[in-house]
């Protein structure tokens, strides 16, 4: 383990990967800090950036714009109010009002530092998971990855922001749009309308950025371009004594349940940040503080939100099952370099592998070193009115659309999802499931298939094997406990 | 009665229908697994019954007042349906000229609409950082990152053209 690690290190710490994963956040900082671009938005923007490179350099490039991404979110909640994506909501409760306190120095601080051990302890986890989880997947046949995808498909359910219906629709979408292009098995086109485009499927690329980027602009315009008010006054960095005191605690707290939490399907920043506040609140001497200013609040919140991220990498690179949409993103980026997550990626690819893990801790140091001193920078790029900005995010999506296979037709297809995801907000339909529906709805059909094949076409094949069995149980105890639960709350 | 929902609900049992009548174009089951269609069928199917369900519950809750829904964004359109459209509109001629144009031409010409449009800025400011911005983008992807941009055939025409000029002028 301490050579694959060192190997890690020597990958990530040569000059040129560290130039990369310091460029990484910094562009992604940049681009998070961005008012109403979340991370999600932000590193479907910068994918292009990556293409010209070698795997492991833009993985390396990724993993700094990731870690940059999410640092960018939290100082637009804490100086604007504005959180670019759930996780960084609940930073925004707290961390604003510190903010409007005259205390936005301690917020993005705390967040930062936090981030920081969170991050640093999720990469420990993760160094010791994934590896193991890894070898095991490889005892995997058909049947177990049907039963586990069919497990992840259940986090389409967990993903609901607003109605488990309209995750449901849009999961099933994208499922369906995964079946346009050549067929699997049998190697014949299916729902190809006669454009030879689509023989290879739906670009992912284009569908990315027209749901995340293009579709973010046209909500904007429908919004009319809104003016935001800056917090632009922001002093002592450095968390004091007393903000340190009452933080460790929270922060410790917020790295453990973090990564747990990342790791189950479903989870996910969002979540982890979500019950860390819920639990600090719980554990809090004064909880009445909370939603007044409260440094805990952030604190723990932005620890799990990182460590949640390590977690999350662990069924993904050692599964090849992105468990929520970030790491839905970042599937499809490792896709494009040609290299497919799962468990033979250890052994085909230990640079990119043992190369990512360890980027994400250099590019959590970097974020400390360079982030906190260029804050005014950051101030200063949040003053940038929407209008400026949305022509340049609409060539982005253009150019990165435009990239990946050099067709104007994917073009058109970033058009039609942009206008896609704008109606889906519109209509309160969250976008993530059908990205989640889209990824997983290759791996189910190809792994059925194959699994019945194997069986002379017996379904009985999924409940014969354990492991199958017992990821089948599972995904139903999953569902049965959701509806349930959803029918108690409305009942409440 | 919930409008939106219902109308989400009704056009997506509608297209529903049309992928599972599709879907039926390719065998469902083979001798010894699922067939091509099968996926997309049930998938299909699943989505009716869903949608199905989405128009009921839209028709038998009573519709939220507006100011009851903090942070959601509305059905209505506050900046109207003329921007979006007029968006998509300017992408579309984008990318009916890109490769005839080019990449440069046609990407200046896009950002400096947008910019005049939206940008509150005069026409001659919205130019230059259509011309900043469009020119460092494909310096940047062009060039730097090697990314086959199109060249389009009116720059290397006008190119010729000049250089024809130039070479009547000096002979």
């Amino acid at each position: 383990m301490l050579d694959q690690i060192v190997f890690g290190f020597s990958v990530s710490l040569a000059p040129y990967n560290l130039l990369l994963c310091a460029a990484g956040v910094v562009i992604g900082t940049l681009v998070g800090v961005l008012p109403g671009i979340g991370p999600g938005a932000a590193i479907a923007l910068l994918l292009p950036v990556t293409f010209g490179l070698n795997p492991t350099a833009a993985v390396i490039l990724l993993a700094g714009i990731f870690c940059g991404c999410q640092y960018g979110g939290s100082t637009t909640s804490i100086l604007l109010n504005i959180p670019g994506e759930a996780a960084s909501a609940v930073t925004a409760i707290d961390g604003h009002k510190m903010a409007k306190a005259g205390r936005a120095g301690p917020a993005l601080g705390i967040a930062a530092f936090g981030s920081f051990i969170g991050g640093t302890l999720s990469v420990a986890g993760l160094m010791l998971v994934a590896d193991p989880l890894a070898s095991l997947a490889l005892k995997f046949g058909p049947p177990e990855y049907f039963a586990f995808v069919c497990l992840g498909m259940t986090l389409i359910v967990f993903l609901a922001q607003n109605s488990i219906q309209k995750a449901l629709v849009a999961g099933l979408i994208g499922i369906i749009l995964s079946q346009i292009g050549t067929d699997p098995i049998a190697s014949g086109r299916r729902f190809t309308f006669g454009f030879p485009e689509l023989t290879e499927g739906i670009a992912i690329v284009p569908l990315m950025l027209g749901l995340f980027g293009l579709a973010e602009v046209l909500i904007s315009l429908d919004k009319g371009l809104a003016k935001f008010n800056v917090i632009t006054h922001v002093k002592n960095l450095f968390p004091n004594l007393q903000d340190w005191k009452d933080s460790a605690t929270p922060i410790a707290r917020g790295s453990l349940l973090g990564f747990v939490v990342g790791i189950l399907p479903g989870g996910g920043p969002s979540l982890a940040s979500f019950i860390s506040y819920g639990v600090e609140k719980k554990f809090a001497k004064e909880p009445g503080r909370f939603g007044h200013g409260a440094i805990q609040g952030v604190a723990g919140p932005e620890s799990a939100n990182n460590a949640a991220t390590g977690g999350s990498f662990v069924p993904l690179l050692s599964l090849g099952i992105p468990t929520n949409v970030i790491m839905a993103l970042l599937f499809s980026a490792l896709m494009v370099h040609g290299v497919t997550p799962g468990p033979l990626l250890i052994k085909q690819h230990p640079d990119v592998f043992w190369g990512l893990i360890t980027s994400m801790y250099v590019a959590n140091v970097l974020l400390l070193v360079l982030n906190l001193p260029l804050i005014a920078i950051w101030v200063q790029i949040l003053k940038i009115p929407y209008r400026i900005l949305f022509p340049a995010i609409v060539l982005f999506c253009v150019v990165g659309s435009y990239n990946e296979r050099g067709l104007a037709f994917d073009v058109v297809l970033m058009m039609i999802f942009g206008a896609i995801g704008f109606a889906m907000r519109k209509f309160d339909f969250d976008v993530a499931p059908l990205v989640i529906g889209f990824i997983l709805g290759d791996l189910l059909e190809e792994n059925l298939r194959n699994s019945l094949l194997l069986s002379d076409g017996s379904f009985l094949i999924f409940v014969q094997r354990p492991i199958s069995l017992f990821f089948l149980v599972l995904t139903l105890t999953v569902l049965a406990w959701n509806a349930w639960h959803s029918k108690a709350s409305r009942s409440r | 009665m919930r409008r939106p929902e219902v109308a989400a609900g009704v056009v997506l049992m509608l297209l529903s229908a049309l992928i599972a009548y599709s879907a039926l174009d390719f065998p469902l089951y083979s001798k010894r697994s699922v067939g091509p269609g099968f996926v997309s069928f049930w998938s299909a199917l699943l989505l009716f019954a869903v949608s199905a369900s989405l128009t009921v519950t839209g028709l038998t809750r009573s519709a939220q007042p507006k100011d009851e829904r903090p942070g959601r964004a509305g059905t209505e359109l506050h900046g109207g349906l003329r921007p979006i459209l007029a968006v998509l509109l300017l992408l579309t001629l984008y990318v009916y000229c890109l490769e005839w144009a080019g990449f440069l031409v046609c990407t200046i010409v896009l950002l400096w609409v947008l910019y005049g449009l939206w940008g509150n800025m005069r026409w001659q400011a919205s130019l230059l950082v259509a011309f900043l911005l469009g020119g460092g983008s494909y310096a940047i992807f062009g060039a730097l990152l090697g990314v086959p941009l199109p060249q389009g055939a009116l720059v290397p025409a006008m190119g010729r053209l000049l250089s024809g000029l130039g070479s009547g002028v000096f002979q």
